[in-house]
C-alpha cells in the first residue's frame, strides 16, 4: 500500500467530461460588472478615508494653533510697546479720572446752560495762577456783604465774565441764570458754563461735566458762595 | 489576480496603503470565486454574505500578509464561512418560513439540461450545490477555488484526511449525478419524439 489513493480516484472523476465541464464552468472568469463592487468600495473608503481626514483636521488645528499664537504675540509686544512710549489710552483716562477725584456736589439745574456736553471728555490743564487769582476776584465780589440778592449775583457775573455778562439785559428769568461763556480765553477750561447752575462751593471749575447732572470741580480756588446763576470763566 | 502587472504583493501592499485601485483589483479577482462559493453553501444568501466579507476583509487587510494570491483568496474564502456559519446560526434563531419552492437551488432536469448543452457558471454552479453541503464545500474549495488540501482543511476544519475523503465522494456523487440525469435525458428524449 502506498497510502491514501484518494487523489489518484480524484483524477479519475476529474478526468471524466462532464465533471471536467461543471467545474470549468464553475470556474470560469466572471463578466466585468460584479455585483458588491461599489459596497466594497465604499467599505474601503470608510475604512480608509477617516485616517486622511484626521491628518488634514490635525494640521488644520495646528496652523489655527499657530495663527492664535502669532496674533497673541504681536498683541501683547505692540501693548508692550504702546505702553512703554506712553500712549495706551488706559493712561489718559486713569489722569482724567485722578482730575475728577474730588466729586462734584455740585446739581445742575434745568436753568444751566448746557451747551457742550459733547466736549465733556476734554479735559481741563489749566490751572494757572491767572485763573485763581480770577477766582480769588470773583470770590471777593460774592462774598462782598454791602449788596445782595440779584445785584450781587450781576456784579458776580460781571467779574466773573469780565464784563461780558449782561445780567441787566432781558427779563430777569433770562438774566438769571445766563452764563458768559467760556470764551477765548478758556485756554481747555471748561468750555461750558456749569458753575452759574449750581451751587458750588467751588471756586474755580474745571474739568469736565457729564451731562449737565453734575459739575466736575477742581479745588484750584477759593470757595464763593452765591454766585447763583453766574459762571466764573477763566480770563 | 495572476494577469496583475504590479504582482500580486505589491498590489496587495498598495491596497493595505489605501490604495482603492489596488483594493479593486484584489477585489475582482477574489470576487467570482467568493460569490459562487456562498452560492453553493448559502443559496440566495450570497450576496449579502459576500458583502458582509469584504467589510470584514476591509477592516482585517492591514494585518494580513501573503505571498500568493491563493492565500488571499483563501482568507477571503475563510472569512466568508464564517459569516455563512454566523448567518446559519442567527437564521435558526428566527422563525423559519417555509417557502414552497427553493429557486436558488435548481432543480435537476435543468442541470443536466444545462451540462449537457452549453453549461453556464451559474448552472454549473447550482449543480455543485446539489451536493450534500460538506462534499459541495470541499469539492468547490478544491476544484473551483483552487485550494490545497492543507488549505480547504484549515478552512473549513477538518483533518487533510477527511476533506481527502470528502471530496472524492463529493466527486464520485456529482459524476453520478451528472450521469443519472445525462441518461434521464437521453431516455426521455426519444419517446417525447
Amino acid at each position: 500500500m502506498n497510502g491514501w489513493t484518494g487523489d489518484m480516484n480524484d483524477r479519475m472523476h476529474l478526468d471524466d467530461p462532464m465533471v471536467a465541464a461543471v467545474l470549468a464552468a464553475a470556474k470560469a472568469p466572471a463578466e466585468a460588472p460584479l455585483p458588491g463592487e461599489a459596497a466594497a468600495l465604499a467599505a474601503f473608503r470608510e475604512v480608509h478615508q477617516p485616517a486622511r481626514r484626521k491628518r488634514s483636521m490635525r494640521a488644520r488645528e495646528n496652523v489655527k494653533l499657530l495663527a492664535a499664537a502669532v496674533f497673541g504675540g504681536v498683541v501683547m509686544v505692540s501693548g508692550v510697546a504702546t505702553a512703554a512710549v506712553g500712549h495706551v489710552p488706559l493712561v489718559h483716562s486713569n489722569s482724567h479720572a485722578n482730575s475728577h477725584a474730588t466729586t462734584s456736589h455740585q446739581k445742575s439745574t434745568d436753568d444751566g446752560n448746557d451747551t457742550t456736553d459733547d466736549n465733556t471728555t476734554q479735559p481741563s490743564t489749566t490751572s494757572s495762577t491767572d485763573s485763581n487769582a480770577h477766582g480769588v476776584q470773583v470770590s471777593g465780589t460774592a462774598h462782598e456783604t454791602s449788596v445782595t440778592g440779584r445785584n450781587r449775583g450781576a456784579d458776580v457775573c460781571q467779574v466773573a465774565s469780565a464784563g461780558k455778562c449782561q445780567p441787566n439785559a432781558g427779563t430777569d428769568t433770562t438774566a438769571h441764570g445766563k452764563s458768559a461763556t467760556a470764551g477765548d480765553n478758556s485756554q481747555g477750561a471748561t468750555k461750558r458754563s456749569d458753575a452759574g447752575t449750581t451751587n458750588s462751593q467751588h471756586a474755580t471749575t474745571h474739568g469736565s461735566t457729564t451731562k449737565g447732572k453734575s459739575a466736575t470741580a477742581h479745588t484750584a480756588g477759593s470757595t464763593h458762595r452765591g454766585t447763583h446763576g453766574q459762571a466764573p470763566t477763566t480770563p | 489576480m495572476d494577469e496583475d502587472p504590479l504582482g500580486f504583493v505589491a498590489t496587495l501592499d498598495a491596497a493595505k496603503r489605501g490604495d482603492e485601485a489596488a483594493f479593486a483589483r484584489l477585489f475582482r479577482a477574489t470576487q467570482p470565486a467568493l460569490l459562487r462559493y456562498l452560492r453553493v453553501v448559502a443559496g440566495s444568501r450570497c450576496e449579502d454574505l459576500a458583502g458582509d466579507t469584504w467589510v470584514q476583509v476591509v477592516r482585517g487587510l492591514g494585518g494580513f500578509t501573503a505571498e500568493e494570491p491563493a492565500a488571499f483568496r483563501g482568507w477571503v474564502l475563510t472569512i466568508a464561512r464564517h459569516r455563512w456559519l454566523d448567518d446559519q446560526r442567527a437564521r435558526a434563531r428566527r422563525p423559519e418560513i417555509v417557502v414552497d419552492a427553493v429557486p436558488d437551488r435548481g432543480d435537476g432536469g435543468g442541470m443536466a439540461d444545462a451540462t449537457l448543452d452549453l453549461l453556464t457558471t451559474e448552472a454549473a454552479v447550482a449543480l455543485i450545490a446539489q451536493l450534500p453541503r460538506e462534499q459541495a464545500e470541499v469539492v468547490f474549495l478544491r476544484y473551483v477555488a483552487d485550494l490545497d488540501v492543507a488549505e480547504t482543511a484549515e478552512l473549513t476544519g477538518k483533518t487533510v484526511g477527511s476533506v481527502r475523503v470528502v471530496a472524492h465522494r463529493g466527486l464520485k456523487r456529482l459524476r453520478t449525478l451528472l450521469s443519472q440525469q445525462h441518461n434521464l435525458r437521453q431516455g426521455v428524449t426519444p419517446e417525447a419524439t
